[in-house]
């Protein structure tokens, strides 16, 4: 290793920080930034609050840098702490849909029957459109399971330190996740209209997020 | 599906997922190379997390470092030291002198009137000019004794 590729460890740098350089602090957030905010944006699928949650999350780090204990698990550490600020953000939103449901009950479904139409032609962007929503709707612990796994590449060790669960039930979430999304993606790989007809994923979608 | 199948299906998710021991990956391999049911099963798994990983990502925003920066100073800052801006300490000034006016004026003020009230009580005065002329033997204040007439009056109209 030359002297130019060398980089401080992120336990160094929070050695750094802790000790009063508080401006190193910027390697970390330069570091982590995009997983943060791109993990957070797969949890919500919401732009702006998830550039403002990845904001919190950062803040809420730094503050947190006193208690960390320095295991050279500084990855698991702030997304344990990205995790926590989303599914609390989850929470709260499920609360309000569920009072502006009583108000407006009805828009959900027609979103949904737009999508429908639109597979005779879809490009890229609406097949992005659709795996998007299909993630959107498995429950938020399924969808976390898949995206530390698959979106970040976290092995189910790392996964259980962020979590807390056991590494069975990160197993069976991530399992159920991929057999949920498969349907989608099977319609829009293989493109015979007629297993689209029959299929319609969408109104099971509807019916697990209903239940 | 053979009974080989059955014992190799619940793994292949861990086995996508890079999760299994040396020995059952190689075994999950042998059976793999000669079974195209658990070949496909396999390839839908693909399919689907090389739809996730190709997501398209979102970059953070332009001044994301420096907003979580100003923001941690922000917090910071020990306020309780801080000196106050000057018109908020010109404000707080002025209201503390309202108050120690206040409080410095106010029972000279209302000294005269609270006196009078318990003093002038009209049931007791039922015998007015009695008490009238009792009053001017003492040397009562006039003050006094026009409050008297007013409250006498008022009852016995
Ligand atoms: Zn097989």
């Amino acid at each position: 290793m030359t002297e130019e590729q060398f980089e401080y460890s992120d336990d160094d740098i929070v050695r750094s920080v802790r000790e009063g350089y508080t401006r190193n602090f910027e390697i970390l957030i330069d570091r982590y930034k995009k997983k943060i905010v791109n993990f957070i944006h797969k949890m919500i699928s919401d732009y702006d609050e998830a550039q403002s949650l990845a904001q919190d999350t950062f803040i809420k780090v730094y503050q947190s840098i006193p208690k960390y204990q320095s295991m050279d698990n500084f990855q698991s550490f702030i997304f344990t702490v990205a995790k926590n600020i989303t599914l609390n953000y989850i929470k709260k939103q499920k609360r309000i849909q569920f009072f502006s449901s009583f108000l407006s009950p009805a828009e959900e479904n027609k979103h949904f029957q737009t999508k429908d139409t639109q597979h005779a032609l879809m490009e890229k962007k609406q097949q992005e459109e659709i795996i998007s929503t299909a993630i959107k709707n498995l429950n938020e612990n399924q969808r976390l399971a898949l995206i530390l796994k698959v979106y970040l590449d976290f092995s189910y060790q790392k996964i259980e330190e962020i979590t807390g669960w056991s590494i069975p039930k990160i197993e069976t979430l991530i399992s159920r996740a991929k057999t949920n999304l498969k349907t989608q993606v099977n319609i829009m790989t293989n493109s015979n209209p007629k297993e689209k007809m029959q299929e319609k994923p969408s109104k099971n979608v509807l019916k697990r997020r209903v239940a | 599906m053979n009974t080989q199948c059955k014992e190799i299906t619940p793994y292949l998710n861990r086995y996508q997922d890079g999760e299994v021991d040396e020995d059952l990956r190689q075994k999950i391999q042998t059976h793999l190379a000669q079974c195209p049911d658990c070949t496909l099963e396999l390839q839908l798994l693909d399919q689907v997390t090389t739809v996730v990983k190709n997501l398209s990502e979102i970059e953070p925003q332009l001044n994301f470092t420096a907003q979580v920066m100003s923001q941690i100073k922000e917090k910071e800052q020990p306020r309780w030291f801080a000196l106050p801006s000057l018109p908020s300490l010109a404000y707080s000034i002025v209201f503390i002198v309202f108050c120690i006016l206040g409080l410095l004026l106010n029972p000279q003020m209302k000294t005269p009137k609270i006196e009078a009230v318990p003093v002038v009580n009209a049931a007791d005065y039922a015998d007015y000019p009695t008490l009238l002329a009792e009053s001017q033997q003492l040397n009562l204040i006039e003050i006094q004794d026009k409050t008297i007439e007013m409250v006498y009056n008022g009852e016995h109209k």
